[in-house]
C-alpha cells in the first residue's frame, strides 16, 4: 500500500468516525426536539431517573424494588444521570445501545485456530 | 480509491489488564506499530478502570465513601458506557455489583485468587444503577456509600472498540483487536473476513478444532458461566461461583446458559447483550435477544446449541 492510500484510508475512518459521532448527537437532538421538553421529562421518568432529581423516594428504591435507608444528604444531591445521552467523546458511546445491530455474521465452518484471526469465549 | 483488501495478516499476543490481549491487522508491516497503540491504551484503561489497582482512578471513586470524585475523561467514557447499558438491558446489566462481587470472593486479579479454597462469602444486595451520579460538565462521579463499581461488563469491550478504531485511523488497515474473547474490528477487513473461532473459553489451544463464523465488521463477544469460576462457602454450602452475577439477587445468575455469543456493531453492545442474556437465563435469552434483532449463538446446559436472528448453524460455511 502507497503512503497515498494509506492517507486516503485514513481520512476514510475519520470521516467515518466523524459520521457515527454526528449520528450520535443527532439522535439526542432528534428526540429531544421531537418529542418536547415535557415528554422528555416523561421519557426520563420512564428509564426512572427524573426521581433522582429531587424526589427523595425513588431515590432510595434499589433496582430489585428494594428500598434502603438514604440519608437526606445523599438524596438532595443532583443526579446528572439525564445528561447520559450526551457528550461522549467515543463513537462506541453515544445513542442507544441496541439501535443499531451488527448483522449477522456468516458461516465459517469449523476452524483448528491457524486460519482463524481470533478465538472470542468466555474470559 | 476503493479501499483494497488484503488476505495476509499479522498478530501480536500479550497479557494485559488481567487477560489476553491480541491484535490482529491486514498490513503485516504495521503490527508493531498496531501492538505499541493496543499497549498505550490497555494502560489507559487498566488506570482509569480496574478495580484490582489501588492507584486505579476507579479505585479513587469506590473509596471515596460517597464523595463526589473528579475523574478523568477515558473513566468518564468508561462509566457513561456502563450507565447507559444498565438503562437499555433495564438494569440486567449493572456497574454496582463491585460490592457483591468481592463479598461473594472475587476481590482480587483472577490471575492471583486462589480457586480452590472455599472461602467465606455473603450475598450483598447492590445498591443499582440508578444511585450514581455522574456530572459531566464537572467531571465528578459519586457512587453511595460503601458502594463499588466493577465495569468489567463493559469496560473491556470499550477498550476493544477504542484501540480497534485508534490503530485503524492511525495505521489505516484492517485491524481486528481481541481482549479476552472481546473482539472488536475496524478498517477494511481481509478479502473473506475476519474468521472467527467460537469456544467455551477464549484461551481455546490453536489446533482445537471449533465452529467459526466470518465477519466483515463490527465486533463478537461472549459471556460464559463456565470459565471464570471459583469456590466459595455461602451461607455454610461450598458452591462453585461465576462471575456473571444477576444484579437482582446479588448472586451468581442461575442461567442455564454455558455461553452467549453475540455479534454487533460494537463490542459494547455484543458484551452488553451477551452478559444480559446470560442473566436473563435460558427461559427467554433467546427471545430477549430476537427481540433485539441481535444476532447470536447460546448453548444452553441441557438444550444444546440455539441459533438466534440468522447466526449461522456450527460448521455451515458460506
Amino acid at each position: 500500500m502507497t503512503e497515498d492510500e494509506r492517507r486516503a484510508l485514513a481520512a476514510q475512518a475519520r470521516a467515518r468516525q466523524q459520521q457515527r459521532e454526528t449520528t450520535g448527537r443527532n439522535w439526542v437532538a432528534d428526540h429531544t426536539a421531537a418529542i418536547g421538553i415535557g415528554a422528555v421529562a416523561t421519557m426520563l421518568a420512564f428509564i426512572g431517573i427524573a426521581a433522582a432529581t429531587g424526589d427523595s423516594s425513588d431515590d432510595s428504591t434499589t433496582n430489585d424494588g428494594s428500598t434502603t435507608t438514604t440519608s437526606e444528604t445523599w438524596s438532595q444531591q443532583p443526579q446528572q444521570f439525564q445528561d447520559q445521552d450526551q457528550g461522549f467523546s467515543d463513537d462506541s458511546s453515544g445513542g442507544d445501545t441496541f439501535s443499531n445491530g451488527g448483522g449477522a455474521p456468516s458461516g465459517g465452518g469449523f476452524s483448528g485456530g491457524d486460519d482463524s484471526q481470533g478465538t472470542t469465549g468466555g474470559s | 480509491m476503493s479501499a483494497p483488501v488484503r488476505d495476509t495478516t499479522a498478530s501480536f499476543t500479550m497479557r494485559a489488564i488481567g487477560t489476553t490481549a491480541q491484535v490482529v491487522v491486514t498490513d503485516p508491516a504495521r503490527i508493531d506499530l498496531a501492538a505499541e497503540i493496543l499497549r498505550t491504551q490497555l494502560r489507559e484503561i487498566d488506570m482509569a478502570a480496574s478495580r484490582f489497582r489501588d492507584d486505579s482512578e476507579l479505585a479513587r471513586v469506590n473509596g471515596a465513601n460517597g464523595r463526589a470524585v473528579p475523574i478523568g475523561p477515558l473513566l468518564m467514557d468508561a462509566i457513561r458506557i456502563a450507565l447507559r447499558v444498565s438503562r437499555d438491558t433495564e438494569g440486567l446489566v449493572d456497574p454496582t455489583i463491585g460490592g457483591s462481587m468481592v463479598s461473594l470472593g472475587w476481590d482480587r486479579d483472577f490471575t492471583v485468587l486462589d480457586r480452590t479454597v472455599a472461602r467465606r462469602a455473603i450475598v450483598r444486595r447492590t445498591p443499582g444503577w440508578k444511585r450514581v451520579e455522574v456530572d459531566a460538565a464537572a467531571g465528578t462521579v459519586r457512587i453511595p456509600p460503601g458502594a463499588e463499581l466493577d465495569l468489567g461488563a463493559t469496560a473491556k469491550a470499550f477498550a476493544a472498540d477504542r484501540a480497534a478504531t485508534a490503530i485503524a485511523m492511525q495505521l489505516g488497515c484492517g485491524v481486528l483487536v481481541n481482549l479476552g474473547g472481546d473482539i472488536s474490528t475496524a478498517g477494511p477487513p481481509p478479502s473473506r473476513g475476519w474468521l472467527v473461532r467460537l469456544a467455551e473459553d477464549h484461551a481455546a489451544d490453536a489446533g482445537i478444532v471449533l465452529p467459526a463464523v466470518r465477519i466483515e465488521s463490527g465486533a463478537i463477544a461472549t459471556s460464559s458461566t463456565t470459565v471464570r469460576t471459583w469456590r466459595a462457602n455461602v451461607d455454610g454450602r461450598s458452591r462453585t461461583l461465576h462471575h456473571v452475577l444477576d444484579p437482582r439477587t446479588g448472586q451468581p445468575a442461575e442461567s442455564g446458559l454455558r455461553t452467549v455469543t453475540v455479534a454487533a456493531s460494537t463490542c459494547v453492545t455484543a458484551n452488553a447483550a451477551s452478559t444480559a442474556a446470560i442473566v436473563v437465563g435460558h427461559a427467554h435469552a433467546a427471545t430477549w435477544l430476537a427481540e433485539r434483532q441481535l444476532s447470536a449463538r447460546l448453548v444452553d446446559d441441557e438444550a444444546g446449541t440455539i441459533f438466534v436472528a440468522g447466526w449461522p448453524k456450527d460448521g455451515q460455511e458460506d
